[in-house]
């Protein structure tokens, strides 16, 4: 009987000699599936059970900072779009301001698009919006309002294309792979410009008509947040984000030196 | 290497080096008064050309066949008087070390008021030294707009004194103008004297990418010394040049074309009939990455030649070229980009007066930079 005993290991003991192999299996399979859902149930933990932060606040700009330039053209088109005045383009200066996050802290890989369509439309032979922030990895299309051809093309090193000249209607798309600023021109129409941010996080904000900016779902942790505009200097904040935490930040852009002391 | 036109002998006596300071002082009156982007602009392009060619065609040949260079500055200014309201100028400041210009030249090209609407349809109107309205080739003259090196020989850039009206409704768009100076062609035909004369050019965009114009001026081309070698009771404003020229221009994708034909006649001294003139051109573009393209121009010119030999003799005849350019350019950014091309003539002819006129051939190389010279001077806040 004791003899017996000692032929049998303990789980050969529990299992029958033909399972092992399912459960060899079903481990696998089980770990395999652990690997795959593992970024999913981190960002959920952090989003679920420890609770994410919250930025918001209002974003002021400095008279000076217009990046509005005087449409001149020595040839004009021979189906000139009538611009929008500069007025119209002042109040609207907000939009091409950019608050963004920053971490030193390893984040998730975000190769999906937070934004519904990310899109540049060409009107009045102006592109709209004049600065578009994306994730990486995001599709971002171009479409044409106006009754004339554009030529949409960018020589950047982050992302460099030419979308040839095509009528009102018809959009086309470009991917953006890779993080960096992305200068946006037209070949017909050479004061046409935009600025696409390649952003390697979702956690970027672009102010609305009143100045409000808000920042959601931000992981727990140590951030510089950032304040971007074509004609500011780079200037940053450092600020901490606690789980379920409603920080109110209001920013000038040009970010001040009162500003950064209080921080 | 863009031919240069003085419009008329009266227009050389105002703009020599003068222009040049009436320039320099608008840009810095200007800039003193305002340095907001949104009111004001200075830009301009930089050329390097360098070229080889042969020694003896009439229409490319530079410095007896040898390398030669030419420098070329551009230079425009705008003030936004008002948001409809704009004033505007343009100078050019060329070094070109071929034999037969080695010189600095500069000349004042446009200085103009422009009223834009803000409606739709949009118009504009345009008064004082403009670019001509006549034909579309001058439209995209500058070396950046300009797919090759060279300009149609049949096109000259001219800048007339006068006032221009523009704009587009549906499917239709116009340019009406009213100008002191002929379209000439250069060493071809007298230096014109000031003399108004309209200009029109209609166009009919039947789709995107797809537009017909065509245009028509009448006016003298004389000036009023010649006036003196003329039958009694003529005067220089009785022999008037009429063009009328249709033009295409198609794009689609990648692919670019514009075209052009123009029919001219001169009344000449002494002579009872008209002489004529047909020339055409078409040139293509394609663009194979968004760095690299391609273009290629075929023209034929049957031009006027029309000179004053001595007392009552005049000589009126036409002078028939074939001319063929071909380039590729490559975009470094996107203000700055080069353009290798080579270009070869052939004249028609058979008889004794056509071994003047040896065929030619150019190879030529040209470094464009266009810039903003206010954003030089903008710093970052």
């Amino acid at each position: 009987m004791e003899t017996e005993l000692k032929n049998y290991s303990f789980d050969e003991a529990l299992i029958p000699r033909v399972g092992r192999w399912y459960l060899a299996v079903f481990i696998y399979l089980c770990m395999g599936l652990l690997l795959l859902l593992l970024p999913c149930l981190t960002q959920a933990e952090v989003g679920l059970s420890t609770g994410t932060g919250t930025l918001h606040g209002k974003v002021r700009v400095t008279k000076r900072l217009i990046s509005q330039r005087m449409r001149f053209r020595l040839y004009q088109s021979v189906h000139p779009q009538p611009p929008p005045t500069i007025e119209e383009e002042r109040s609207d200066e907000w939009r091409n301001i950019v608050i963004y996050l920053e971490s030193k802290a390893s984040m998730p890989d975000f190769q999906e698009s937070h934004q519904a369509n990310p899109q540049i439309i060409q009107l009045g032979e102006t592109f709209f919006p004049h600065v578009l922030p994306v994730v990486k990895g995001s599709t971002v299309e171009f479409l044409n309002e106006d009754p004339i051809f554009h030529n949409v093309f960018s020589l950047s090193r982050t992302k460099s294309f030419d979308l040839g000249r095509y009528p009102k209607g018809v959009s086309k798309s470009v991917t953006f792979d890779k993080t960096g600023i992305v200068p946006v021109f037209c070949h017909l129409h050479s004061d046409m410009s935009a600025i696409i941010m390649v952003l390697n996080n979702p956690y970027f904000s672009v102010p609305d008509s009143e100045g409000q900016y808000l920042i959601e779902g931000v992981p727990p942790g140590s951030y510089t947040i950032v304040a971007w505009h074509e004609r500011s200097e780079r200037a940053d904040l450092q600020v901490e984000i606690k789980p379920g935490e409603d920080i109110e930040l209001n920013i000038t852009v040009p970010i001040t030196d009162e500003e950064t002391s209080e921080q | 290497m863009k031919k240069r036109l003085s419009n008329n002998l009266d227009e050389g006596r105002i703009f020599g080096q003068p222009a040049l300071w009436l320039f320099a002082l608008f840009i810095g009156l200007t800039s003193q008064l305002t340095v907001a982007q949104e009111k004001f602009l200075i830009e301009g392009i930089f050329d390097t050309e360098l070229y080889n060619t042969d020694a003896s065609s009439r229409l490319l040949a530079r410095n007896d066949g040898d390398i030669s260079t030419l420098l070329r500055l551009q230079l425009w200014s705008a003030f936004q008087v008002s948001p409809k309201l704009q004033i505007f100028a343009m100078g050019e400041f060329e070094f070109d070390n071929s034999s037969s210009r080695s010189e600095t030249e500069s000349e004042l090209e446009q200085l103009a008021l422009r009223y834009s609407s803000n409606t739709n349809p949009f118009y504009y109107v345009e008064a004082g030294k403009l670019l001509s309205p006549a034909g579309s080739a001058s439209r995209h003259s500058l070396s950046t707009l300009n797919w090759l090196i060279g300009q149609p020989n049949a096109y000259y850039i001219s800048y007339p004194w006068g006032i221009r009206v523009a704009g587009s409704r549906g499917k239709l768009d116009y340019r009406l103008a009213l100008l002191d100076s002929p379209v000439i062609v250069a060493q071809y035909l007298p230096d014109p004297s000031a003399a108004y004369r309209p200009a029109l050019n209609f166009g009919l965009t039947l789709f995107t990418g797809l537009r017909f114009g065509a245009s028509y001026t009448k006016g003298p081309y004389l000036n009023r010394q010649l006036g003196d070698y003329l039958l009694p009771g003529d005067s220089w404003r009785d022999f008037d040049q009429r063009i009328l020229g249709f033009d295409v221009q198609f794009s689609r994708g990648y692919f670019e074309l514009n075209g052009e034909l123009i029919f001219s006649k001169y009344d000449v001294p002494f002579q009872s009939k008209t002489t004529d003139g047909t020339d055409y051109y078409l040139e293509m573009k394609y663009t194979w990455t968004p760095r690299f393209y391609g273009a290629v121009r075929f023209e034929r010119n049957k031009s006027v030649f029309i000179s004053h030999l001595m007392g009552m003799s005049w000589l009126a005849q036409d002078v028939e070229v074939n001319d063929v350019e071909i380039s590729l350019g490559y975009r470094f950014n996107p203000n700055t980009q080069i353009k290798l091309a080579y270009r070869r003539d052939y004249w028609d002819g058979k008889d004794a007066r056509m071994t003047l006129f040896p065929d030619g051939h150019s190879l030529a190389v040209q470094l464009s930079h266009q810039f903003d010279l206010m954003s030089w001077f903008v710093k970052k806040l």
